[in-house]
């Protein structure tokens, strides 16, 4: 597909094309996202919403490439752009994809409890990394650090990081790394390092006294705050793009308006493009600023969030809008449930549900088309273009 | 992101670290438990006993101290007397001399035997779980094989292939015991890789090697150790065993399982006194049992103080 949803092709920062991801378990293969098309636009907050079960967790985690198992991507190209350069996600060898992950591409994880290793404190798991994509850096401030000490620790530790520094494989700071005791010689002022990095980073993310919060394990952390470590951690690194799956969903509403606060103010301090993925139509309208609509591994409406709210298309789209509870207006559901994504529906899939379901519906799957300028949609009732489905 | 103020590393007091914390939890669980506390007397007694072997039984100069002396050639054994107090056993071997270096000798068989088979058991078993699939299944099966030959004769199996002797014996344990180590790690592996934290090491690009032994090992080994510290006692019973049947450690070798092999023809005495040997036996056979037990009674309080779960600080 050449035409993009989106607009113009440098200032993509991902392009998701034609996505196809299964997932093989021993019920029969989940056809978990099935020709999804998405742009993410460089700066923008890109809220993706739908019901549990339509993908939306899935495409980011393909943008990552890192499907978990039984999952696969089948079919479609990622692409994510820095600096006018172009990494294909899906055909980069594993190990060049892990330089990305973290440093590029950070991901928030819905449940901060689970996110976080219970036996490592968190500072630690913040700075794992800034050790990981941010060495060189934190190898230099050591070494400039050290011209200040004397001692004959210190001079040590300055050569060998600095040799460490002019080469990447130096035998002799390979041989002191494995040596017990002798490798903090070249480890702790590294680590002192990073640890001011996170102290301060958590200080960005608005805990107090992060010099102690430093040495804290999760479980002696309330939700928020964990959360908070969370995000310093995928932050850590001045990622591009941040991925938010559902961050604030497990917090109660004061704390989750605080985390929401927080991340707004990153945003805009980081500059970085933002991915919220929420099943919460409140806080889409507060956080983003385009908005994809995703209903069982489609995506049936992008368009800008004024667009979606003021004037949706999508008959599903509708749907959810009217679902959110008001005053004085009796809530509607929408009919139905989410399909069983092993047996999809044929032609469209949102047809069994949809009360303006045609004969051509049932046949045919429709497909997203810009019918005005930055509003696309995917459904009969506005064109009549027909998405040509890959038969597996 | 810029660099404004430095913060200052502070130091924090030692009655407030984490680790000074975590022991005197630990220190707190085992003072609750008199069980415990006993094994761990018990097994205090056994290291000390190891450690004064040297003075409790002197070795003859120039000689192997695990090669017990003899007293004579004479094959029914002596009673105790104040120059042997356990008295000498069949061929006249000292079983006070035996007993002593056979407690350096259990150490040797019960600490080498597990954490050897714990080193194949945990690679086995984390690089089984972790990788899964082809690699998973292969492992897996090797380890089925090794379960299903009884240990006993896998392990004579061993030693008769590889020659007889103690170090040997040794090696047939690790051999024979690494398969349950193996299935439990895989187990837990298996039960941490779907966690979300394991995710998130992968989405900042952790290597394999660092999730596995940075996040996952740590989450899913606190069983393995149980089931170790357990079975260094059983280690130490199988070891004994294989001595017994005569094909563990050589004849005079300090082992309490080859005195009671030598015990083996003097369990039932004269008609007119069937405990005239009681000493042959008794002696040895306390050693090993007050051995094991003192193992799985502080097995059982390592299995309370790593239980994470009943944490609390």
């Amino acid at each position: 597909m050449e035409e993009g949803v989106g607009s113009k092709e440098n200032v993509n920062i991902m392009e998701v094309r034609d996505l196809y991801v299964r997932f093989y378990t021993y019920e029969g293969v989940v056809k978990a996202v099935d020709g999804v098309d998405l742009d993410v636009l460089k700066g923008e907050t890109l809220g993706i919403v739908g019901e549990t079960g339509s993908g939306k967790s899935v495409t980011t985690y393909a943008m990552m490439n890192m499907v978990p198992p039984p999952g696969r991507i089948t079919r479609g190209r990622v692409v994510y752009r820095r600096d006018g350069k172009e990494f294909v996600l899906t055909e980069m060898p594993e190990s060049e994809i892990r330089k990305l992950r973290g440093s590029d591409i950070s991901r928030i994880f819905q449940e901060p409890k689970a996110a976080l290793n219970p036996v490592y404190k968190v500072g630690d798991q913040v700075a794992e990394a800034i050790l990981i994509h941010r060495l060189d850096e934190m190898k230099e401030r050591a070494l400039k650090e050290l011209e200040r000490g004397k001692g004959l620790f210190s001079s040590l530790s300055r050569s060998i990081i600095g040799r460490s520094l002019r080469s990447e494989g130096d035998p002799l700071v390979r041989l002191v790394k494995r040596i017990p005791l002798v490798r903090r010689l070249y480890w702790n002022p590294i680590k002192r390092e990073a640890r001011k990095e996170v102290v301060k980073l958590l200080g960005l993310m608005g805990i107090p006294d992060p010099e102690r919060v430093y040495d804290m394990y999760p479980h002696e952390l309330s939700g928020g705050m964990q959360q908070r470590i969370v995000i310093a951690t995928a932050l850590s690194c001045n990622p591009q793009l941040l991925i938010a799956d559902e961050p604030t969903t497990n917090l109660d509403v004061t704390v989750e308006a605080q985390i929401l606060e927080l991340m707004k103010d990153l945003k805009k301090r980081f500059g970085m493009t933002l991915i919220y993925i929420t099943h919460d139509m409140g806080v889409i309208a507060e956080m983003s600023n385009r908005v994809a609509v995703m209903y069982a591994g489609n995506v049936v409406e992008v368009g800008d969030v004024y667009t979606i709210f003021k004037k949706p298309l999508h008959p599903y789209t509708k749907g959810l809008l009217e679902a959110i509870p008001m005053p004085g207006r009796p809530l509607k559901d929408i009919p139905g449930t989410v399909p069983n994504l092993i047996n999809p529906p044929s032609g469209c899939r949102f047809h069994p549900r949809c009360e303006h379901a045609m004969e051509k519906c049932k046949r045919e799957k429709p497909k997203l088309v810009e019918v005005e300028p930055g509003h696309w949609v995917a459904c009969f009732l506005h064109h009549d273009e027909v998405m040509e489905v890959s038969e597996e | 992101m810029s660099r404004s103020g430095v913060s200052e590393v502070k130091k924090v007091p030692l009655s407030e670290r984490i680790w000074f914390k975590e022991l005197k939890f630990m220190a707190k669980r085992i003072r609750e438990s008199p069980l415990s506390l006993a094994g761990l007397a018990i097994i205090a007694f056994y290291v000390m006993i190891a450690i004064l072997a040297p003075y409790l039984a002197p070795p003859r100069p120039g000689r192997d101290p695990f090669e017990i002396p003899r007293y004579g050639y004479v094959i029914t054994p002596s009673p105790p007397s104040p120059e042997h107090p356990f008295g000498l056993t069949q061929g006249q071997y000292d079983l006070f001399y035996g007993c002593i270096w056979g407690t350096v000798t259990a150490f040797r068989v019960g600490l080498l035997g597990v954490s050897g088979s714990l080193l194949i058991g945990l690679t086995v078993g984390a690089i089984a779980g972790y990788f899964g699939g082809k690699i998973d299944e292969v492992l897996m099966r090797i380890v089925d094989i090794v379960y299903a030959i009884p240990g006993l004769i896998l392990a004579m199996a061993f030693v008769l292939a590889l020659g007889q002797s103690l170090d040997n014996v040794i090696i047939a344990l690790m051999l024979v015991g690494w398969a349950t180590y193996a299935r439990l790690t895989r187990a837990g592996v298996l039960q941490v890789k779907q966690e979300d934290y394991v995710e998130a090491a992968r989405a900042i690009g952790s290597p394999h090697r660092r999730i596995l032994l940075r996040h996952i090992l740590p989450n899913s080994i606190f069983p393995v150790f149980v089931v170790a510290t357990l079975d260094i006692g059983s280690m130490v019973l199988t070891a004994s065993a294989l001595s017994f049947l005569g094909i563990g450690a050589p004849l005079g070798y300090a082992d309490w399982g080859q005195l009671i092999a030598l015990s083996r023809n003097w369990l039932i005495g004269t008609p007119e006194n069937p405990f005239e040997y009681w000493y042959t036996y008794t002696y040895p056979g306390l050693f090993i049992f007050t051995f094991v037990l003192g193992w799985n009674l502080l097995g059982d309080a390592f299995r309370d103080i790593l239980d994470p779960t009943l944490r609390r600080r």
